[in-house]
């Protein structure tokens, strides 16, 4: 487990496989609809961060299913991946509580 | 089948094979669900999937996607790599049979005509430790054997140019030593290639020695004989990923001759730092070697 910070399509990723398992098309609507639209990833992007999140045992595969003759796949989250998870969430978080209290002095005019 | 799948089944095939066995299907049907009533890929569907089948590939040749271990690789080099030294005796056994023809065998002044002797009787008894999974055995011998080859540059260096065009197989002697010592061993590398692939890679040493036994000792320098011997030690470690590494490793002598026809010879440093240096940093890149200490489990 690394401890640097995730990039975005990862992080939107586990996000998406946070609660429960989904599928490739289904990570690929959760992620646009968690970013607001800001973040629209294609099958080659999402298929080979799959892969690499699969091989760090971050994501593992759930189960698959046949719907209209295609293969379906569902990825869940890890129990490693849930802590990589959560461990940039704290970061993201103290990140965050800084910048709102400096933001704060800014407006009163104090220090910090 | 719609021309728009047709399309995008063309765009996957560019992806490399094991990502495509596990992937493809998926893919496609994530590609057609996504998109909508278009009738051909679109410039940013196209763009993503070319990047991303370059990348793939990329991360595979230089094997940073964790397909390769390492320690395999040096698995099969424990167990092929003596075999595969034994091919540069072949120059002395071409001093020997011409001595044999010439009916003076017991003439051999061996100092002087092949010093290398009692290297290639070690280096013999390395690959007969090897085969039978004497491990401990075998790096002693080769470590032995690798030493043999310094002394020989120290004591007779007019035989072999051990820093420059005969880097390769002190390299590839060193190598094979720290394979028998650190990696799993012949044990492991025989899982990995049975003994079809002992078979072929001893059969071509074979084969390919006698040739430069009857025809000429400088044979074994020359690069279409070694082009030949490495293709046999691609084949013979069975041509996955962790085998191909594997016959990298072993193909050591084939850079060397090759780097010694571009760069020819050079100060004793300078040539350390291209003959051993350069195809140390081409194994490291092509993971054929470990790039770090493997990490301990949490």
């Amino acid at each position: 487990m690394t401890d640097g910070a995730l990039r975005e399509p990862t992080f939107l990723i586990l996000t998406a496989l946070a609660a429960a398992p989904q599928h490739g098309y289904g990570i690929l609507r959760d992620v646009e609809e968690i970013s607001g639209g800001k973040v629209r990833l294609r099958a080659g992007t999402l298929y080979a961060a799959l892969d690499r999140l699969s091989s760090d045992g971050w994501i593992t595969v759930d189960r698959e299913e046949v719907v209209d003759g295609r293969l379906r796949r569902y990825y869940s989250l890890t129990d490693l991946g849930a802590a990589r998870l959560a461990a940039e969430v704290s970061r993201l978080r103290a990140h965050t509580r800084t910048a709102e209290q400096r933001l704060r002095a800014r407006l009163t005019g104090g220090t910090v | 089948m719609s021309e728009l799948e047709k399309r995008y089944r063309r765009l996957l095939a560019l992806y490399p094979r094991d990502h495509r066995e596990r992937n493809g299907e998926e893919m496609l049907a994530v590609l057609l669900a996504a998109a909508g009533d278009r009738t051909r890929p679109g410039w940013r569907d196209t763009a993503d999937l070319l990047w991303n089948a370059f990348t793939l590939h990329l991360r595979r040749l230089l094997a940073t996607d964790r397909g390769v271990d390492p320690r395999d690789v040096l698995a099969i080099v424990s167990l092929l790599g003596p075999i595969a030294i034994l091919s540069e005796a072949v120059r002395g056994l071409h001093e020997l049979a011409w001595f044999v023809k010439a009916g003076a065998l017991f003439d051999i002044p061996w100092l002087y005509q092949i010093p290398d002797a009692p290297l290639w009787v070690a280096w013999f008894a390395v690959a007969v430790f090897a085969l039978k999974r004497w491990r401990v055995a075998a790096a002693v011998g080769a470590w032995v054997a690798t030493g043999g080859f310094v002394l020989l540059e120290l004591y007779a260096p007019a035989q072999h140019l051990w820093t420059s065009l005969d880097a390769g197989w002190v390299l590839l002697g060193l190598l094979t030593a720290v394979a028998l010592t650190f990696s799993p061993g012949p044990a492991r590398g025989l899982e990995l290639v049975r003994w079809r692939g002992v078979r072929f890679m001893a059969g071509s040493v074979v084969v390919l020695g006698l040739f430069a036994v009857l025809g000429f000792a400088g044979m074994a320098e020359s690069w279409p004989w070694l082009v030949l011997l490495s293709a046999c030690g691609l084949k013979a470690t069975g041509g996955s990923r962790v085998g191909r590494r594997a016959a990298l490793v072993l193909a050591v002598p084939l850079m060397s001759v090759s780097l010694w026809n571009v760069l020819g010879e050079w100060a004793f440093g300078v040539n350390l730092a291209f003959f051993y240096g350069i195809p140390l940093l081409v194994l490291l890149a092509a993971g054929g070697l470990p790039r770090w200490p493997r990490r301990r489990a949490a």
